[in-house]
């Protein structure tokens, strides 16, 4: 859809990600949904409508969370939808605030990312992990999500030649700049023997070639720029919005998601300028093979070229095109339902020149990209985000 | 795909997605009477020309091409790690996720050979039954 050029993120806020078994989802909302209604200069009462991407299920919570968290902050008596879209839920979340600001359905809408994975047994979350697929035609057979990615890697070695010391350079990459995020699940950086001596998970892929899972919730107030004059940051423009389905009729041969290429193409159309204007990425890289293909895929480089991309330095934050200044999933951790939401959290920061020693000089312009299940060799859902200062 | 010895119909994952004629197992599938577009499992409509003409019964091609394969070390308890498992496409539209038997030879493994649909045990219901379905085999001689 075409974006009212005054809609903003007005507010962000997050938790660290990480491993907090003591943690419970209200602690984790209260903290990230406080920080961005403080962000915004705005308060609970404000917040006129709610959208809540959340996926899992591994709390005992399993309807209502959104209104169950949000009460003792005081959101109480306005619309509150919860969203699940696999790991784009809080993509959608925030696309949903933004059609209901700009429709009139509300002038501040919340859209909020939650997740808890630690806690539940190791079988419930691979259980409902797999989920992600068709239950009856992938699932019941024994596919790993690890797994999708590891016959991505093998196909995407086998057509073009990229090679596993590129696929273990984006998690390098990841880790050296989740160091320097406060908020990211991992503090510490990696070589790439590390990396490579890390336990086999789906071959090729190894343990750290696949992102964490992660704890977190991540929160971003929307509205008219004009409602929030005592935010404490500048706006962030919204400035296209776009969500698909995959293309599930024509298999796709693995190593490319059309998808990703075509809801690109929409949000930028929104936007009004193409993905050369573009000045950081945020993208899904739940598995590192993924960051070398969304990045051929939104047009950074050459079908098959990701890898030498990486190698270049072009995706880091001072070169040419970054992609993942945050850490990425695999370095700043992917609470499924809050890593949209929290890409947007950092597009924001970024964009008000507040990302410290990760900074991408300069960015005016950013994209994020999040896709969400995946059957058959199509993701499920494709999310691209477009925003402006 | 021939039953293999222990094999129990009832145990199949889906016993209505088979077919048995005559001893050899096959998977049921939808042909558009239109445009002839195939549907697995068995469709009510077709995709491309709903909500008519009427779809037929046919069967899925028992052989296919293994797009890419991978091993999960890591699966949930129903489950028995390692397994090779991968993507095949039957036809240029249907395509299944399959594990895959190799006889404890991943290097029989290549991209883009030519598999064919076996009976096999895929996992163990909470009580310990084997569940039967449908997985990959290499075809005897057809490797690349």
């Amino acid at each position: 859809m075409s974006a009212d050029s005054s809609i903003a993120i007005v507010g962000a806020g997050m938790t660290r990600f990480g491993y907090t078994p003591n943690r419970d989802l209200r602690s984790l909302a209260h903290e990230a949904v406080t920080e961005s209604l403080l962000d915004a200069g705005l308060g609970p009462r404000d917040v006129e409508r709610v959208y809540l991407g959340y996926c899992l299920d591994l709390n005992g919570q399993r309807c209502i969370p959104g209104q169950i968290v949000l009460r003792d902050l005081g959101i109480d008596r306005v619309p509150i939808t919860r969203i699940e879209s696999a790991c784009s839920s809080g993509s959608l979340a925030i696309h949903e605030a933004f059609r209901a600001v700009a429709d009139g359905r509300a002038e501040v809408a919340l859209a909020v990312g939650l997740e808890k994975m630690s806690g539940a047994s190791a079988d419930a979350t691979r259980e409902s992990m797999s989920g992600g697929a068709d239950a009856e035609l992938e699932a019941a057979l024994g596919i790993t999500f690890p797994g999708v990615f590891g016959m991505a890697a093998r196909r995407h070695m086998h057509r073009y030649g990229t090679t596993l010391d590129q696929i273990t350079a984006v998690s390098v990459k990841a880790r050296r700049l989740a160091a320097m995020n406060q908020r990211a699940h991992f503090d510490t950086a990696v070589g790439a023997d590390e990396v490579m001596a890390s336990r086999m998970v789906a071959d090729p892929l190894r343990l750290l070639h696949c992102c964490p899972l992660s704890d977190g919730c991540a929160a971003v107030v929307i509205s008219r720029a004009s409602r929030a004059r005592r935010a404490r940051g500048r706006p962030v423009m919204i400035r296209g919005v776009a969500q698909l389905s995959g293309d599930f009729h024509i298999p796709g041969d693995l190593t490319s998601f059309p998808e990703t290429t075509r809801a690109a193409g929409l949000a930028c159309e929104a936007a009004g300028f193409g993905i050369a204007d573009v000045d950081l990425f945020e993208v899904h890289d739940c598995f590192a093979i993924a960051e070398i293909m969304h990045c051929e895929d939104l047009g950074l480089c050459e079908p098959g070229g990701g890898g030498r991309l990486l190698e270049e330095g072009a995706t880091l934050p001072g070169g040419r095109c970054p992609v993942n200044p945050s850490g990425g999933m695999i370095g700043k951790g992917h609470p499924l339902g809050a890593s949209g939401v929290a890409q947007l959290v950092e597009l924001t920061e970024q964009l008000r020149q507040r990302s410290g020693s990760r900074q991408v000089p300069g960015a005016r312009t950013g994209l994020a990209h999040c896709i969400g299940g995946f059957t058959l060799g199509r993701p499920a859902s494709v999310a691209v985000t477009v925003v402006a200062i | 795909m021939r039953a293999p010895s222990g094999f129990r119909p009832e145990r199949l994952n889906r016993p209505d997605w088979y077919v048995e004629r005559g001893g050899e197992w096959r998977l049921r599938a939808t042909r558009c009477t239109g445009c002839g577009w195939l549907t697995f499992p068995a469709a009510k409509v077709c995709p491309r020309c709903w909500p008519t003409p009427p779809l037929e019964e046919t069967v899925l091609p028992d052989s296919g091409t293994l797009l890419s394969w991978s091993t999960a070390t890591i699966a949930p308890l129903r489950f028995r790690p390692p397994y090779a498992f991968g993507y095949a496409d039957l036809t240029p539209t249907v395509r299944l996720f399959g594990q895959i038997e190799h006889d404890g030879d991943e290097g029989a493994l290549a991209l883009d050979m030519r598999i064919d649909l076996v009976l096999g045990v895929v996992s163990h219901d909470e009580k310990g039954e084997p569940v039967w379905a449908y997985k990959f085999a290499p075809t005897k001689g057809g490797a690349g």
